[in-house]
């Protein structure tokens, strides 16, 4: 590809701010409305462009050569500060390789099939005059954002597209900002993501540093940082508590810290339930299908360093394993369909990083895929059923719109089959490769990895299929009035779903491993592994027996079958089971429901005593206690006393005591001078 | 047009216009007329800041990155006997301070035209005074005529405070008065000291601080001793620079000199409190860079340890304090002491990134803040209270002030593509070079802003709208939306392409910092002191 | 036995002076009796006009000569073989500034005296006498005149101090101010005696000659002198009767003796001085190290609580003398040059700052309570924007004439390794800054007060403010000339230093080690 067609890469995250900037000033500064047409089609546009040019690019990759595929489009340097080898430069520069081309496909086709579902979903949203173009500057600025974050070429441009994706959740969570606990959500997102965001800078600063103390030219882009990653593998750092470290190891950790706020892992993933707050097509975008990956993109944009950081890798893996579980769990007992789906959504975003962790990032980023696209699917069928129930989202109110709403029905049983990994929708063979990978890795205890996953496999099953049978089954529970108008939304809405519907069945095509032979003659099946694996070359490819694969393929559906049976059993068949057993095990029950007090637990042991302390003790006592009532006030009331208590009184006004005073002084002197 | 005293004209336009301005006034009334119209007044101060402004626009263009000196330099004989002159010059360092104040004021006038109601005439005066002040003491390269300039700028800002503050203006006046003061004065002695040190090694009398066009004698040549037979305490390093950094620490403010800070902001009328973050604030920062430093590098080894500590309190302690006003202007304050914070931090790393990162960040500090008091002001024309209780669902009438306020908000916490990210960046970088663990504590300030900045942003901007006074509240018009657009426009440049700036700023720094070496290693050779290291110049520590 | 080879010159400022008071006394008595002068009713305020007209006269002509042998600088002692006084640089420079403040004191009196109701021609007769005191004093190198001087000086100004006969505080401040003055200059004459047992003369020279500090008697002496001039001087602890008098006497008159009484105490301290009793080491130094240190603070703190502008300004004027006394620590040429100009700038700021006060004074009341300042800046923006400038410059702020003194003097102090004194120094000039600050913020962010201030102002308050103002600017901005716009070019710091360097190797010859 010419360097001319390089610069093509910097128009696919600039049309989308260009959308955005637009709107920003027509709303923000202008205040002048614009017609309904225009903002969909500058909106849409800008993002189909967009989607255009990533199919140019990854169709121009593909065509090139070799394995080294990479396209970069360098701009100009954005901040570069120092002398010598130390010099420290961000340059503004795209970078286009396998995983990027994978990740824009996604998140500009998505997107831009979210963008046009929006534009039927918002349509009903009078609450603030402007709140169409607003949401669509909003929508655009996140595209923008997100593109960033994929395409660029070092860990601060990445940093940048990083916290700007951060700002979009925030201000789309609080979209509805007149309501205060939609702002509430809102800033929570953000400020827990910017605890990740800490250690992601610590990370960055952390690299710099150790590429400075190697002496080999310290750059933070992916390129530099590959090429010059020997030199500082086997550095160590010695821990306050005495023990060595490996550098990468703690570099590794740090940035993992992001990538746990980000992608909402324990014990950062509070904020994402709350982000539901948010209009669905936000929650289909954000919390689903894009932003919540960044981590598990960045994981494995940065193979190689995990590749060489066995801690940091197995503390993803098990952190991903256990929130898996643990969001599952709580799934189960959720009566809010957007918060089952959220909660599913950290327990995918789970399994993500077990893969990553052990070291399967082609299967990190297969479930990726497939999950945006399930999981989009899923959250803008909800949404669908949400808009037919007139903004109703508690299951418990519904049941049995099969009939009443039956393309919704049909695209949320596609959704709900592809997660719940049947054969042979996408879910199905990126959560097997998952398995297998896990049970293939050399980490510590990835036989109990393993078994968590598949336990969690079967959780998911239930879970989602009491989800549908609580939602499209059963008698129904809304008043009958609403029941009537309760029908399919318009084509705008539906047509999105359908497409979505398509690539959730058929998604895992795009990975069928080994052992179903060759059905359609490419001599190597997993063709996204073929096309990804260059850019992992430290990643050991796992490997199993055929026979083994089989079997755990065979366990995984049994497992599935089983969870989705139970939830056909306790929801349809003995709808009475499932309170009775809530009794039997209020306890529990309760934990579940409630999240196990998490939220509670951080407000108690975290925030209040931190505000507390600042107000009485930093604030009230030694701010203006000591500091301005003892120090500054003290002094001046200081001087004050000394003038009207002590040297006033020899100011007595009486002649007689002037003379004394002056005697005195005279005795002193010639005392002084005569002794 | 081409001036050979663009620096001189700068400075001393806006004083010019405002004694014209007087004096026309004194001989109209003398005729019998009534004196000049206070939108006259206003109308020629705002012009001649803008003119300044203009003018000012030159010594960006006409800046040469390659010259690590000064630039525009000119010299005249003040007080001659006593090595006193008139002596200014421009540099990577002041370049962008001196924009930043041209740049300031105008808007705050513009910002002002209307909240000002009694006696506009002298509120203008001493704009323009205050304007003149603060550009002399960033150009003056002469260590009399810096202090001059320096303690002169108090006066009028003493005015602005107390007279068209609030209920406690007097007192807040008076504080700030004080604080800068003791510091100043106990500064103005070691300046003594230096001068007269110079003279006994070179016998000759001259408070210039670098040479004069065509060689001269240079403050900097003096050689401070460390200590050893014969020194007076108050003749080494450690206790000069503790004098000048005391005083320059009071003005930045670094806690725990900062008290005077947010009395003086709440106080303070908005122009007064936009001046003060945008500009005064600096003066401490500038100071420490052109002063203090350079003049007692050899006691950096001794002192850094202290303020970096101090700063990295300064940044947790400031944004805790801040996270517990009510007073919107009170967390803004508090606030301004956490970025200060940061800009210290960079400029103690002692190495290129940190100290670039420092430069550029009083610019982004002076902008962003700034514009954060502009909000606020707006708002308490509008409705004559700050307390963030007072306020809730403001973006709903208000959606314009929302928008601004949110950009502002952003750039205030850091976020990348606005200015704030890329100097706290630069600082966190250098920082991490010299002293690790005490940037990972500073980073730490990153989360915490957003929490204060996000709380009173959700506070006043977002929720129902309770109070019955706000829901008609009445929108920004085109002069408040034209000066928040002025302030919004360098946040996204130097956000988005701040390679101009950091150009210009770098070579000055990089040459200050070698310079900074050598002097260290001169004045530890001349008595040898084992514990004294050597200065980071870009390279490690 | 030839005739005394005299030269009357050095006379000259005094005769012009002296004759101007005979003037001021006959022509009062004679006007008094007349209906009209000069085709004009004759009245009290007429009267007094005319007296001042004549008095101002009498102090230009003396000014005049007084710079004119400033500048040619020679140095002429009157009666060559004993010479008792002599107008060199020093003396003739400082007659020229009494003679001069004087001037402007006048011509701050006249208006106000009216406003008093106390218009009497006396007035000026008792100014002109003192001032001719002072001019003796200064020009005096001998310990008789210098008797004669301080008593010529005194005399006429405890009877101003109680120029206001209807008030009872003014009568008090005279008689406290009498009393405790002729106590002082007893001890001042008996430490002459014991000087002139010691020495056998009276003369500066002798008694330098012979000084022996292993003598009790000529340590004695020398002492009670000083203590005699620390009482003019207002030094702590010999100061207490300062706020009294100044608050008791008429403002007019403490514009006038604030001024006039430290230039010439000053002046004459530093000419004794000057002849550095080298062999007494540091007893001397510590001494003044002391009186200065003690001056400062007992000044400027209690400054801090009076509620009285004029004993504000009294205990200001104290703190000041603090600051002129750290310029003789050193005994250097730089520190008596900076105590010089000091007096130069004290000149003018402090005879502003009482001028203001002067010219607040209304319905026959003097302008007393801090309070009445309230509110000035929109009543009389101009007055208030020179009293502005006048505290600023008395709390020593860049751009004003007391900077540049205070710089100098600190300066002088660091150089001669005094810095812990200069240090106090500063401390005590930002606790000043405190009450200086008082004034401006009654007068710009308070409301007028009840009593608005008299309407008009005597062309003579304006006139002098106006003197006063340029002069701490000009001071301030360019001390020594090289003004970058057109002004007369005064080089005042030169003035300084030339003046001093007569006193170091002037007549007496002694070598001096510093």
């Amino acid at each position: 590809m010419s360097e001319r067609a390089n610069d093509l890469l910097r128009w696919i995250p600039l049309l989308p701010l260009l959308g955005a900037v637009f709107h920003g000033v027509m709303i923000g500064i202008i205040r002048r409305s614009t017609p309904r047409w225009g903002v969909i089609a500058i909106s849409c546009g800008t993002v189909g462009l967009s989607f255009v040019l990533s199919s140019v690019a990854f169709v121009a990759l593909v065509g090139i050569p070799g394995d080294a595929t990479v396209l970069v489009d360098r701009v100009y340097t954005w901040i570069g500060a120092g002398i010598g080898a130390s010099r420290f430069t961000a340059d503004l520069a795209f970078r286009v390789d396998p995983l990027s081309a994978t990740m824009i496909l996604v998140v500009t086709g998505v997107g831009f099939l979210i963008h046009v579902y929006s534009i039927g979903y918002m349509d009903d949203d009078h609450r603030d005059d402007r709140g169409f173009q607003r949401f669509f500057c909003y929508l655009n600025l996140f595209t923008f954002s997100m593109l960033m974050l994929v395409l660029g070429d070092n860990l601060v441009l990445m940093f940048l597209g990083w916290e700007g994706v951060g700002l979009c959740s925030y201000l789309l969570i609080g979209f509805w900002y007149a309501d205060r606990w939609n702002a509430y959500c809102g800033a929570k997102a953000f400020i827990v993501n910017r605890i990740g965001d800490f250690g992601f800078l610590i990370g960055i600063f952390l690299i710099y540093t150790a590429l400075v103390d190697a002496g080999v030219p310290a750059g933070v882009g992916f390129a530099e940082i590959a090429s010059h990653f020997g030199a500082i593998a086997d550095m160590t750092v010695a821990t306050p508590w005495g023990s060595e470290w490996l550098l990468v190891d703690l570099i590794g950790l740090c940035l993992f810290l992001g990538a746990v706020g980000k992608s909402a892992q324990i014990p950062l993933y509070v904020w994402l339930p709350d982000a539901m707050a948010g209009p669905t097509p936000v929650s289909a975008l954000i919390h689903a299908a894009t932003m919540v990956t960044a981590g598990v993109y960045m994981v494995c944009r940065l193979s190689f360093l995990y590749a060489a950081a066995p801690v940091a890798s197995a503390v993803i893996a098990w952190t991903g394993a256990v929130t898996a579980l643990f969001a599952a769990t709580i799934a189960i007992t959720q009566s809010d369909i957007k918060k089952v789906l959220a909660y599913s959504t950290v327990s995918q975003l789970g399994y993500m990083f077990l893969a990553a962790g052990c070291g399967g990032f082609t299967g990190a980023i297969f479930h990726l895929v497939t999950h945006a696209f399930f999981k989009a699917l899923l959250f803008l069928a909800a949404g669908a059923v949400i808009l037919a129930m007139h903004h109703e989202q508690n299951i418990e109110k519904m049941g049995g719109l099969r009939r009443r709403i039956p393309m919704t029905h049909l695209v949320f049983l596609v959704g709900v089959v592809a997660i719940s990994g049947f054969p042979p929708f996408s879910g199905f063979f990126s959560k097997d490769e998952i398995l297998a990978t896990t049970l293939a890795s050399h980490l510590p205890g990835h036989a109990v990895l393993y078994a968590i996953g598949l336990f969690t496999a079967g959780i998911t099953a239930f879970y989602m299929w009491r989800l549908y049978f609580k939602v499209f089954y059963g008698e129904s529970h809304a008043p009958a009035d609403l029941l009537d108008h309760v029908k399919d939304p318009d084509p705008v809405v539906v047509n999105p779903l359908l497409v979505l519907a398509f690539l959730s069945a058929t998604g895992g095509m795009l990975g069928i491993p080994q052992i179903y032979g060759d059905p359609f003659g490419i001599e190597h099946m997993h063709s996204l592994n073929n096309f990804l694996s260059p850019v992992w070359p430290a990643a050991e490819p796992h490997g199993v027996a055929h026979a083994t694969e089989i079997m755990l393929t065979l366990v995984a559906v049994a497992v599935a079958l089983l969870g989705a049976g139970l939830a056909y059993q306790l929801y349809v068949r003995h709808p009475a089971w499932p309170g009775r057993l809530a009794q039997r095990l209020s306890g529990a029950y309760a934990l579940l429901r409630d999240k196990y007090y998490v939220d509670e637990l951080y407000d108690a042991v975290i925030v209040r005593p931190l505000v507390k302390f600042s107000d009485v003790v930093l604030f009230r006592t030694i701010d203006a206690g000591l500091i301005d009532g003892v120090a500054v006030n003290g002094t001046a009331r200081g001087v004050r006393a000394l003038a009207s208590g002590g040297l006033r009184r020899l100011q007595s006004g009486l002649a007689q005591g002037y003379v004394v005073s002056m005697l005195v002084g005279t005795a002193a002197l010639l005392w002084y001078w005569l002794r | 047009m081409e001036l050979e005293h663009l620096i001189t004209t700068v400075t001393f336009l806006p004083l010019a216009t405002g004694l014209l301005l007087l004096a026309t006034g004194v001989i109209a009334n003398a005729l019998g007329g009534s004196g000049l119209p206070p939108s006259l007044w206003r109308t020629v101060g705002f012009g001649s800041t803008g003119v300044t402004f203009l003018l000012s626009l030159g010594f960006f263009r006409r800046f040469d990155p390659t010259d690590t000196g000064y630039q525009f330099v000119e010299y005249t004989k003040w007080i001659p006997d006593y090595g006193v002159h008139y002596h200014v010059g421009i540099d990577g360092i002041s370049l962008l301070l001196v924009l930043l104040t041209t740049f300031l004021m105008p808007v705050v006038l513009l910002a002002s035209w209307k909240d000002v109601q009694k006696s506009e005439k002298s509120y203008v005066f001493f704009m323009l005074f205050l304007e003149t002040g603060m550009l002399g003491a960033f150009v003056s390269l002469n260590l009399f005529q810096f202090y001059v300039f320096w303690e002169l700028m108090l006066v009028p800002m003493y005015f602005i405070i107390g007279i068209w503050g609030g209920p406690r203006r007097v007192y807040a006046a008076v504080k700030f008065f004080l604080f800068t003061m003791v510091g100043s004065l106990l500064m103005l002695v070691a300046m003594l000291v230096v001068y007269s040190l110079f003279q006994q090694q070179t016998g000759i009398l001259t408070f210039d601080l670098v040479s004069p066009p065509g060689g001269g004698p240079a403050l900097l040549d003096t050689v401070v001793p460390l200590g050893g037979p014969g020194v007076a305490w108050w003749q080494t390093q450690y206790w000069l620079f503790a004098a000048f950094a005391l005083a320059f620490a009071i003005k930045v403010p670094m806690v725990p000199l900062h008290t005077w800070l947010p009395d003086a902001h709440v106080e303070a009328p908005t122009a007064g409190s936009v001046v003060l973050a945008g500009v005064l604030l600096k003066m401490g920062t500038y100071g420490f860079l052109r002063f203090a430093l350079p003049l007692f590098p050899a006691a950096l080894p001794d002192w850094t340890p202290t303020i970096i500590i101090l700063s990295v309190v300064g940044i947790i302690y400031g944004s805790l304090v801040a996270m517990v006003q009510d007073d919107i202007k009170k967390l803004v304050a508090y606030s301004s002491v956490a970025h200060l914070g940061f800009v210290m931090l960079g400029m103690f790393a002692l190495n290129v990134q940190g100290v670039n990162g420092s430069v550029l960040q009083m610019v982004n500090h002076g902008l962003s803040t700034g514009a954060l008091f502009l909000l606020v002001g707006m708002l308490y024309e509008r409705r004559h209270t700050r307390q963030i209780a007072d306020f809730g669902g403001v973006a709903k009438p208000m959606p314009v002030y929302a928008f601004f306020f949110g950009l502002v908000t952003m750039s205030s916490i850091g976020l990348p593509m606005l200015n704030g990210f890329v100097g706290e960046f630069l600082i966190l970088v250098g920082s991490f070079l010299s002293h690790p663990w005490a940037t990972v504590f500073a980073t730490s300030g990153v989360v915490l802003a957003a929490a204060y900045m996000l709380w009173m942003f959700r506070r006043v901007l977002f929720g129902p709208v309770e109070h019955a006074e706000n829901r008609k509240l009445i929108d920004l018009d085109w002069r408040e939306r034209g000066v928040l657009l002025a302030m919004v426009i360098p946040i996204v440049w130097i956000g988005v392409y701040p390679d101009p700036f950091l150009r210009r700023i770098e070579p000055s720094v990089s040459a200050l910092l070698q310079d900074m070496q050598a002097r260290a290693e001169l004045a530890t050779a001349a008595p040898p002191r084992p514990e004294a290291v050597a200065i980071a110049v870009g390279e490690q520590p | 036995m030839s005739p005394p080879e005299l030269h009357l010159s050095v006379l000259g400022p005094v005769v012009a002076v002296g004759i101007g008071a005979m003037f001021v006394l006959i022509g009062e008595v004679l006007l008094s009796r007349a209906k009209t002068f000069l085709g004009r009713p004759v009245n009290a305020s007429y009267i007094g006009s005319l007296l001042a007209m004549v008095s101002m006269l009498s102090l230009g002509v003396a000014t005049y000569m007084a710079a004119e042998v400033a500048s040619s600088g020679t140095a002429l002692a009157f009666n060559v073989g004993n010479p008792m006084f002599q107008l060199d640089g020093f003396s003739a420079t400082v007659t020229a500034l009494i003679g001069f403040a004087a001037l402007l004191s006048c011509a701050l009196a006249m208006h106000y005296l009216d406003e008093l109701h106390i218009n009497h021609g006396e007035f000026y007769a008792l100014i002109l006498f003192a001032t001719s005191g002072m001019m003796l004093l200064v020009a005096a190198i001998d310990m008789l005149p210098v008797f004669l001087g301080i008593e010529l000086m005194s005399i006429p100004i405890y009877v101003l101090a109680g120029f206001d006969r209807r008030r009872l505080r003014s009568n008090e401040s005279a008689m406290k101010y009498f009393l405790i003055g002729s106590f002082a200059s007893a001890i001042l004459l008996y430490g002459i005696a014991l000087l002139y047992g010691v020495a056998g003369t009276t003369s500066f020279d002798g008694i330098r000659a012979a000084f022996d500090p292993s003598n009790p008697l000529a340590l004695g002496g020398l002492a009670l002198i000083v203590v005699g001039f620390a009482f003019k001087i207002s030094s702590v602890p010999f100061h207490q009767w300062t706020p009294d008098v100044y608050e008791g006497a008429p403002s007019a008159v403490t514009a006038f003796m604030s001024v006039t009484v430290k230039l010439a105490a000053f002046a004459a301290l530093l000419r004794v001085l000057a002849l550095s009793f080298e062999p007494l080491g540091d007893l001397l130094g510590n001494v003044l190290w002391v009186m200065a240190a003690l001056t400062m603070v007992v000044g400027n703190v209690m400054a801090v609580v009076q509620d009285n502008i004029k004993r504000l300004l009294a205990y200001s004027s104290i703190a000041h003398a603090g600051y002129l006394l750290i310029g003789f620590v050193p005994g250097t040429s730089a520190g008596y040059s900076a105590v010089v100009f000091y007096l130069i700038a004290y000149l003018f700021m402090n005879l502003g700052a009482f001028g203001v006060v002067v010219a607040l004074a209304h319905r026959g009341q003097d302008c007393e309570r801090m309070e009445s300042l309230a509110g000035l800046a929109q009543s009389r923006p101009g007055l208030a924007a020179l009293m502005t400038l006048f505290m600023l410059s008395l709390a020593g702020i860049p751009g004003t004439a007391g900077f540049t003194g205070k710089f100098l003097i600190f300066s002088a102090a660091v150089d001669a390794g005094q810095v812990p004194l200069a240090i106090l120094g500063v401390l005590m000039s930002v606790v000043s800054v405190y009450y200086y600050l008082r004034v401006p913020v009654l007068m710009y962010m308070r409301d007028a007060s009840e009593e608005g201030p008299r309407a008009d102002l005597g062309s003579g308050e304006i006139v002098v403010l106006m003197i006063c103002a340029l002069g701490v600017v000009y001071l301030g901005l360019v001390p020594n000339g090289n003004a970058p716009w057109p002004v007369p070019e005064m080089h005042v710091l030169d003035w300084a230093r030339d003046s001093v360097a007569v006193l170091f190797d002037g007549l007496s010859t002694a070598a001096r080690s510093h």
